[in-house]
């Protein structure tokens, strides 16, 4: 791990690495996006009766908790770039607090959908929808528990002593692969609850 | 700017309400459909220029991204508009 990097005209927050791997990640979110888009317009009426199914309250909490953990991380990464320590422990805290209710949340959506007889492997329009629905979400909450890891390594390190340079790149990358979470829901909320 | 992120944080779930607003409304699947990707990939934007940093970043960085929000965004709308 190396030190921030900098330039004439900005800098690069985190480490390069993170870049690569988010845009990346990003992109193959992009196809999934467009295929979902796809076979949404192609097939129509059964695809959005099958959308219509899904419980608008529990996609709008979760987002309301990504976005929520995702203004924590940011203040948090803020102050630990700019070595203040006040509440930066607490500030994670509440981060990870987030994304375990999201998980919670996801959860008992899954459960209610299970129960209701919809799972993945169905065919049809409808069956389609609920393909699409499992794996790009089930495939998103993976990212989330991934994500409470690194916030469990950054809630981790000592609030008392100040932060290395490699410290702090640390911070950065985990706050941009949280972020990077939070803006996939968003388009996925979008698309799965919304445009119906 | 702890001030600042809480009102970029605002101004997302003022978004995601308008989003909201915008499905329950009987604008058309159209409609819906595009103004909700729209909205969306603002809020991706924003995400990414003040909580990620990007709004500090190298320029080369800030197009990347912004190349990635333009292209879903034109992706998503016209698959929306000529295929539905």
């Amino acid at each position: 791990m190396t030190a921030p990097a900098t330039t004439d005209t900005g800098r690069i927050p985190g480490e390069v690495g993170i870049w690569v791997f988010v845009l990346g990640d990003m992109s193959v979110f992009a196809l999934f996006f467009s295929t979902f888009a796809y076979s949404q317009a192609r097939d129509g009426s059964d695809f959005t009766r099958a959308q219509k199914q899904l419980e608008l309250p529990f996609g709008l909490l979760n987002t309301v908790l990504l976005l929520t953990s995702s203004l924590f991380v940011a203040i948090a990464v803020h102050r630990v770039l700019q070595g203040d320590p006040r509440r930066v422990r607490q500030l994670f805290v509440g981060a990870l607090a987030c994304g375990l209710c999201f998980l919670g949340v996801k959860a008992l959506e899954w459960g209610q959908l299970f129960a209701d007889g919809r799972s993945a492997g169905g065919t049809g329009g409808e069956g389609e929808m609920f393909n699409y629905y499992f794996m790009f979400t089930g495939i998103h909450a993976l990212h989330v528990v991934i994500g409470c890891i690194v916030l469990s390594r950054l809630i981790a390190l000592d609030p008392a002593q100040p932060r290395t340079d490699n410290q702090k790149v640390l911070v950065e990358s985990g706050g941009i692969f949280w972020h990077m979470v939070d803006l996939l829901w968003v388009v996925l909320f979008a698309l799965f609850y919304l445009t119906r | 700017m702890t001030r600042r992120m809480v009102v970029v944080w605002l101004v997302l779930l003022v978004a995601t309400v308008v989003s909201l607003s915008v499905e329950q409304g009987n604008v058309g699947a159209k409609v819906t459909g595009v103004v909700v990707t729209v909205i969306a990939l603002f809020k991706v934007r924003l995400i990414g220029q003040q909580f990620m940093g990007l709004r500090e970043a190298v320029r080369p960085l800030q197009l990347a991204f912004d190349a990635y929000v333009t292209v879903v965004a034109v992706v998503l709308i016209t698959i929306q508009l000529a295929f539905a």
